[in-house]
C-alpha cells in the first residue's frame, strides 16, 4: 500500500507559537521592570549623597529604593532568562517538526516520481 | 519541462535584505569574532584592570588620586564595562541574523525546488506557484529591527564609555565621588552610570527577541511550503491516476 | 562514527528538555536569592555589613555560579537544536535516497557529498557545550572564594592589605569574572556558528537534490 497523504499535524506545530508568545510577554515585563529601575537608580544614586544613602535607617524610603534596587534584579534576570529560553524552546520546536514534513515529502515524491517521468512534459 | 518562472523582484529594503542573504556564512563568522574579541578585552584588558584595582586594602583605593594607577584601573574596568556587553551582543546578534538569513535561503531553494518538480508536470495536472508568503517580509523586517536595536545598544555604550564613565570614575573615589553634594556635577553623573545598564540590558534582550521571532517566522515559512509542497503532490498524484 | 552521531541526534529533545529544566530551576534559585537579599538590604548599613554575614556569603556565592549554570541550559537547547539539524540532514539525505532509488542503479546519478564543514558541525556543537560545563565548573570554583570571602564582615574585607590571602581572594573572584563572563557568552556564539554550519549544509544538500532531481527525471525518461 502507497502512502500518499499530506503530513499529519504534530504537537510541536502548535505548541511553538505559545513558546513565542511567552518569551515576548516575559521579555516585555523585564523590559518594562528595567526602566522602572533604572528611573530608581538615576533617583537613589543620583539625587542622594553617599552620606544619606549609607545612613539610611529602617523604615527610610531610601533604605526601600536600595532594597529594590537589589533584590529585583535577582529574580528578573533569571525570569529574562526563561524567556530568551521560551523563545529557543520554541525555535527547537519548530525545527523538530521539520524531520517528519521531509519524510513525508519524500516519500510522496517517490511515489509521485514515476508518474512525473511517464505524464510530465 | 516548462520554463520555470522567476519570483518578481521585492522593493527596498526587501531586494538589499535578499541580496544580501547569501552572506550568511561571512556574517556568522564575524559575529562569531566580535564575541572572540569581547573574550580577548575581557581577558588582556579587564582582567588586568580587576586585578590591579583590588592589589591593595580599600583605604588605598579609594583615598588614590586622578591619575594614579588604582584611579587608571578603576576607569578602565568601568569603561569596558560600558561597552564591551553591547559588542559582544551586537556579534550574537549577527549570529542569529546569519541564522535567519540562511533559513530565509533555505525558503527559498525548497520554492525553486517546488517549481522545477512543478515544471516537469504535464500543464493540465500542475498546480499554480503559490505566492511568496507575507512572512517572509515579516521575519526580514524583524531581522532588520532586532540587528537595528543591537547597534542602538552598542553605539549608546560607546557614548556612554567615552563620556560620562571615564569622567565620573576620574575621580579620588574617598574625597571626590564620595563625598559628591546634592545637585553636584558629579552626582548626577553617578545617577547615569548606576542606571544605564538597568534599561539597556533589558533593551538588548528585546532586540534578540525581535531576533528569535525572525527565526520562529522563517521557520515556519519553511514549515508551511513542505506542507504546501506534500499536499500539491499528493494532488497531483490523485488527478494523475485518477 | 558519523552513524553514531546520526543515531544519538535523535536524542535532541531529551536535551532541549534539559535545557530548558536548568532554566527553570535557575529562576526558582534566582528568586529564592532574592528573598535572602531583601533579608539583608532591608537593614542598616551598619548592621548588614557587621552581622549578616550568612546572607551577605549566600548571595555572593550563588551570583558566582547561577548565571553560569543558566547558560549550560541555555546551551542544551541549542546543542538540542544542533542536533534536530543533524536529523534533518539525514532525513532530507534518505529522502532524496529514496526517490532516486526509482532509476535503475546503473542510471542512478551519485549521490552528492556533504559539504566539508557538515561532519563539523556536531564537533563545534561539542566545542560549544565544553565551554559551558568548564565556566560553571570555574564558576563554582568563584562561588566557593566568595563564600570564604564574605563570611567575613565587610570591614575586615575593607581592611585586607595587601598580600593578604583575602584580598587576594577578592582580586581573584574579579578578575576571573572578568573574563569568565564573555567565555560564556563565546559558547554561545559558537553553538550559533554550528547551528549555521547545520543550515548551510542543508542549503548545500537541496541545492544537490533539485539538481539531482531534474537529472533523474530527463535520465528516466532517457533524454
Amino acid at each position: 500500500m502507497l502512502n500518499v497523504a499530506p503530513p499529519k499535524s504534530s504537537w510541536q506545530a502548535k505548541v511553538f507559537p505559545v513558546l513565542t508568545a511567552i518569551g515576548w510577554i516575559l521579555v516585555m515585563i523585564s523590559f518594562v521592570i528595567g526602566l522602572s529601575l533604572s528611573s530608581t537608580a538615576s533617583g537613589y544614586f543620583g539625587e542622594n549623597t553617599k552620606e544619606s544613602r549609607d545612613g539610611a535607617a529602617v523604615g527610610d524610603a531610601l533604605l526601600g529604593d536600595l532594597e529594590t534596587l537589589t533584590v529585583t534584579p535577582r529574580w528578573l534576570e533569571p525570569l529574562t532568562f526563561l524567556g530568551v529560553a521560551s523563545f529557543m524552546v520554541g525555535i527547537a520546536l519548530a525545527f523538530s517538526t521539520i524531520p517528519n514534513l521531509l519524510s513525508n515529502r519524500g516519500q510522496v515524491l517517490n511515489v509521485c516520481f514515476p508518474i512525473l517521468v511517464k505524464k510530465g512534459e | 519541462m516548462r520554463e520555470i518562472q522567476k519570483d518578481p523582484k521585492p522593493g527596498m529594503p526587501f531586494n538589499m535584505i535578499e541580496g544580501m542573504m547569501p552572506m550568511f556564512p561571512m556574517i556568522a563568522v564575524v559575529g562569531w569574532m566580535l564575541v572572540l574579541i569581547a573574550l580577548f578585552v575581557g581577558f588582556t584588558v579587564l582582567s588586568p584592570a580587576q586585578s590591579a584595582f583590588f592589589a591593595d586594602a580599600k583605604e588605598a583605593r579609594e583615598t588614590a588620586a586622578a591619575g594614579s594607577t588604582f584611579v587608571d584601573a578603576n576607569v578602565s574596568r568601568h569603561v569596558i564595562e560600558a561597552w564591551v556587553p553591547q559588542f559582544k551582543f551586537f556579534g550574537l546578534g549577527l549570529g542569529l541574523m546569519a541564522i535567519t538569513m540562511a533559513l530565509g535561503t533555505i525558503a527559498k531553494k525548497l520554492r525553486h525546488m517546488g517549481k522545477v518538480i512543478a515544471a516537469h508536470m504535464p500543464a493540465n495536472l500542475a498546480p499554480p506557484t503559490p505566492p511568496i508568503p507575507g512572512r517572509v517580509r515579516m521575519f526580514q523586517l524583524s531581522t532588520v529591527m532586532g540587528v537595528m536595536i543591537l547597534l542602538a545598544a552598542l553605539i549608546i555604550g560607546i557614548v556612554l564609555a567615552t563620556g560620562v564613565v571615564p569622567d565620573y570614575f576620574n575621580h579620588t573615589i574617598a574625597t571626590e565621588l564620595n563625598t559628591a553634594e546634592v545637585n553636584s556635577e558629579l552626582l548626577s553623573q553617578l545617577g547615569t552610570v548606576s542606571s544605564y545598564a538597568k534599561w539597556l540590558n533589558p533593551l538588548r534582550i528585546v532586540g534578540m527577541s525581535f531576533l528569535f521571532t525572525a527565526i520562529t517566522l522563517a521557520l515556519t515559512v519553511i514549515i508551511n511550503t513542505l506542507r504546501m509542497q506534500a499536499g500539491m503532490l499528493v494532488q497531483f498524484y490523485n488527478k494523475a491516476s485518477g | 562514527m558519523q552513524q553514531m552521531i546520526g543515531k544519538m541526534a535523535r536524542m535532541y529533545s531529551m536535551f532541549i528538555l534539559l535545557g530548558f529544566m536548568i532554566v527553570i530551576i535557575a529562576f526558582f534559585v534566582g528568586y529564592s536569592n532574592s528573598q535572602t537579599a531583601a533579608t539583608y538590604f532591608a537593614e542598616t548599613k551598619l548592621v548588614r555589613e557587621t552581622t549578616l554575614m550568612t546572607e551577605r556569603a549566600s548571595m555572593e556565592s550563588i551570583g558566582q555560579w547561577l548565571p553560569y549554570f543558566k547558560f549550560l541550559g541555555l546551551g542544551l537547547i541549542l546543542g538540542g537544536i544542533v542536533m534536530a539539524l543533524r536529523v534533518i540532514i539525514d532525513n532530507l539525505k534518505a529522502a532524496g535516497e529514496q526517490v532516486m532509488s526509482n532509476l535503475p542503479t546503473e542510471k542512478r546519478p551519485p549521490m552528492p557529498k556533504p559539504p566539508w564543514f557538515g561532519p563539523l558541525m556536531p564537533m563545534v556543537m561539542m566545542v560549544g557545550l565544553l565551554i559551558f560545563i568548564i565556566a560553571l565548573v570555574i564558576g563554582f570554583q568563584n562561588a566557593s572564594v566568595a563564600s570564604k570571602v564574605f563570611s567575613n564582615s565587610l570591614p575586615v574585607i575593607d581592611e585586607a592589605a595587601a598580600g593578604s590571602t583575602l584580598l587576594g581572594q577578592l582580586e581573584s573572584i574579579h578578575s576571573t569574572s572578568a573574563w569568565l563572563i564573555p567565555f560564556k557568552f563565546f559558547g554561545i556564539a559558537t553553538e550559533f556558528l554550528a547551528i549555521v554550519m547545520g543550515l548551510a549544509t542543508i542549503i548545500t544538500i537541496l541545492t544537490n537534490q533539485t539538481e539531482m532531481i531534474k537529472k533523474g527525471i530527463h535520465v528516466a525518461r532517457g533524454n
